[in-house]
């Protein structure tokens, strides 16, 4: 039992471990910024498939009619999430993380820790999806940050980010959340049902009886509206990471009194906005519709599979578009963050977050081609965005000139050649995850070749960079 | 249907090979259907059953060898092959947030033929509510939906794929009896069953034609009444011990006394002619069934007396 929870755990723990120590590498600073910001969702999402690997897997039924007392199987599990957290915060000692320079900052270290052992498993639970009951538990730890701020602002005016009576709000009442954790996620545990067979019931917003439905006439629909509706239902995670945006937004834009400068803070809240917004969308496209299993027939529809792909990639771009370049300036437009200083951030640049978001989106949704979970997908993407910066940097030398040929061209023009090499490159990439949709192929022989492919197309894409004066 | 359609052979696997990495799932398969006809594909489980169906169904490619439907190469004409078949697989889900009444809508809306009477005939016989939720079905009713699903559109050519592990005994009578029959009846000649199950005893009266497979490889094809004809259990009753019999071919099920019961493989006039000739008080011959001639084929020793 233990063996088994290590070996369904360790490969999130291990993914969050690289991206963590990550941030002690000679990266881009936005990107080690996004690797430290790992550990608060590598904590919920640890906490989440501590039950939400049996979901994932189907294995809930079998667990529960094991010769096991419930109260045994969760402690077991709850201890070896307990150990595997407490590894990856023995971590924060060697990566520069912010921790400990604020007040706010000590807190960054033990709540992740306490909500990923208590929140999220009992919302993992509830929901019977890891990815929502990660996202829930890091929503339920945002809200209470943002309700905290504005009692400390209503209560005693601002008096800075270390106002003591916020930050002993935050800690009070995240310890009073995780104590109600504990005891309703053991209550549910005690409780839980799993009819339906193996992944039970899913998290859907409205899983009663539908009377209205209930008719008995056939109506048809255009099939490709049907399937715009089907991508957006897949992405109803992402909508809740957009909520959770709105709201951090607010909390920094309003938050704080207009001579106080925000636009650091909602600057960077939009940055990662982008990376994760476009990560999510491209993570659940396809793999969790080989999770639902429903992929199969879906794809035997009469409908050829690349026009299928073509309305998910549709979907998809627009989608994370919306999220990550719309939403942001709409925000910035209807609520001022004070004095907008977003030129410190380049990411947020709407050109520029559009590329972002779209190479982090054909890297997710490439990676859910291949896996049979969206959390999988998720926690897959990320190194495999490091990794891929990575490379880059090794093979790239920044600051030099380019070649004299191209000297003669402006920057404008040189951009957009590089974006045009770099959108050749993610087509190819959409199209090798078209491939892997489609089929049940998952051999390594595939992958690996795949993988070379996509590293021959990278290197191009430097190697313009780099002739063109651009890295 | 044309001539040529009525030629055509609703599948054709030609020396069929697949592998996963150093298994060969599927090791030089080849088979032939011809339209009309129920065939059944018979195997142990990782016998390489459902290997094949993908091949055929463009969810995995072969690693060599060809697979055709209605004559077409399924990978170049996608949409053409999709659109005259339809698939029950093993295990069926459907979207969660669906309802009974919204999966229909969804599938019909991508063919373009939907019969709605049989919907609604098969809607009542299986009692489903169309207003329930597709995640709230038990796996029998998400099988039963996913049986609707792949009549309704009436395809010239049906694949399932263990369709009645989930249904209850009542329920699988009616479906295999009366809703495959009655699919096939609907245009014969024309309609064609692609059947992978085990419960090989229930499609006893539906398969015309079947093919066992063991490790990916073709172990005995043929037709079903040709297939009855020549594996039989012979039963004799001597007046007296007649000693040791010389039945080349026979198997000796069970010897006891006076009594000899037998099975044969293709030879059954030979060993009986040479019982007859010991003048037996009782000789009697009848024909195994398809699943004790899988039994037969894959594992001799266990077939019982």
């Amino acid at each position: 039992m233990i063996e088994k929870e290590f070996r369904a755990l360790l490969p999130v723990w291990a993914v969050c471990a690289v991206a963590l120590l990550a941030t002690a590498l000679d990266l881009p600073m936005p990107i080690r910024i996004a690797a430290a910001g790992v550990y608060i969702p590598a904590c919920a999402t640890l906490g989440a498939y501590t039950f939400g690997h049996e979901y994932v897997h189907g294995t809930m039924p079998v667990l529960l009619a094991q010769p096991m007392a419930r109260r045994r199987i969760f402690l077991v599990k709850l201890g070896v999430l307990a150990l595997l957290l407490a590894a990856l915060r023995a971590l924060l000692f060697v990566v520069p993380f912010p921790e400990g320079h604020t007040a706010l900052g000590s807190l960054i270290g033990p709540l992740p820790i306490l909500s990923a052992l208590f929140l999220a498993p009992w919302l993992t639970l509830v929901t019977r999806t890891p990815l929502a009951g990660a996202m829930f538990s890091m929503g339920l730890g945002g809200i209470v940050l943002v309700a905290s701020e504005w009692l400390a602002v209503g209560g005693y005016g601002f008096t800075g980010v270390e106002d003591p009576f916020k930050i002993a709000l935050i800690r009070w009442t995240m310890l009073a959340l995780c104590a109600i954790g504990a005891v309703m996620g053991w209550r549910t545990f005690d409780r839980l049902e799993t009819a339906g067979g193996g992944g039970g019931a899913r998290w859907d917003a409205s899983t009663r009886r539908d009377a209205s439905l209930a008719r008995a006439t056939l109506v048809r629909r255009s099939p490709v509206w049907l399937l715009v509706g089907k991508e957006l239902r897949l992405q109803q995670i992402t909508f809740v990471v957009a909520a959770m945006f709105v709201g951090f937004y607010l909390y920094f834009a309003l938050g704080h009194p207009p001579e106080v400068d925000r636009g650091d803070a909602t600057a960077m809240i939009a940055a990662i906005n982008i990376v994760v917004s476009s990560l999510i969308v491209g993570s659940l496209a396809s793999a969790e519709e080989r999770n639902l299993g429903t992929l199969d027939w879906q794809l035997l529809l009469p409908m050829s599979a690349a026009r299928q792909w073509a309305v998910k990639v549709t979907v998809l771009v627009a989608l994370t578009l919306f999220m990550t370049v719309v939403l942001p300036f709409v925000l910035v437009w209807l609520v001022p963050p004070g004095p907008v200083r977003l030129d410190r951030w380049s990411l947020v640049n709407p050109a520029k977050a559009a590329v972002v978001a779209m190479v982090c989106l054909t890297t997710s949704l490439y990676v859910s081609s291949l896996v049979s979970s969206g959390v999988r997908a998720l926690i897959t993407a990320l190194p495999v965005l490091l990794a891929a910066i990575t490379f880059t940097r090794l093979i790239g030398t920044p600051g030099q000139r380019g070649l004299e040929m191209f000297s003669a061209l402006d920057l404008a023009t040189r951009a957009d050649v590089l974006v045009s090499v770099l959108g050749a490159l993610l087509i190819g990439v959409l199209c090798l995850a078209l491939g892997n949709h489609r089929t049940v192929d998952r051999s390594w022989r595939r992958v690996l070749a795949q993988a070379a492919a996509i590293t021959a197309g990278l290197a191009v894409v430097v190697g313009t960079a780099q002739v063109l004066g651009l890295l | 249907m044309t001539a040529m359609d009525a030629q055509t052979p609703a599948i054709e696997i030609d020396n069929l090979v697949r592998r996963y990495a150093r298994t060969d799932a599927v090791n030089g398969l080849s088979l032939r259907v011809a339209p009309g006809r129920c065939y059944g594909f018979f195997g142990r489980n990782g016998a390489g059953k459902t290997t094949t169906i993908k091949c055929l169904l463009n969810l995995l490619r072969p690693s060599s060898g060809g697979v055709k439907v209605f004559g077409m190469d399924p990978r170049r004409h996608e949409v053409e092959v999709k659109s005259r078949l339809a698939y029950v697989p093993d295990a069926v889900a459907f979207y969660p947030w669906m309802t009974v009444r919204g999966t229909l809508d969804y599938f019909a809306s991508f063919r373009r033929h939907w019969n709605t009477e049989m919907e609604r005939a098969l809607l009542d016989r299986f009692r489903l509510d169309p207003g329930q939720k597709a995640s709230h079905l038990s796996k029998g009713q998400r099988t039963q939906l996913a049986l609707i699903t792949a009549i309704c559109p009436e395809p010239e050519l049906l694949i399932l794929d263990e369709p009645t592990s989930g249904l209850d005994p009542i329920v699988r009578r009616e479906f295999i009896q009366t809703v495959i029959g009655a699919y096939q009846e609907g245009d014969p000649g024309r309609r064609t069953v692609f059947v992978s199950t085990h419960l090989i005893s229930e499609f006893e009266g539906l398969i015309d034609q079947f093919t066992i497979i063991e490790h990916g490889r073709e172990v005995l094809s043929l037709e079903a009444d040709a297939a009855r004809e020549r594996f039989q259990k012979i039963y004799a009753r001597f007046a007296a011990d007649p000693g040791a019999i010389d039945l080349p071919g026979a198997r000796v099920l069970r010897q006891r006394g006076r009594e000899y019961e037998l099975m044969v493989n293709g030879n059954a006039e030979d060993v009986v002619a040479r019982l007859e000739a010991r003048s037996p008080e009782a000789l009697t011959r009848e024909s195994l069934s398809l699943e004790e001639i899988f039994v037969a084929t894959l594992q001799p020793q266990a077939v019982s007396a």
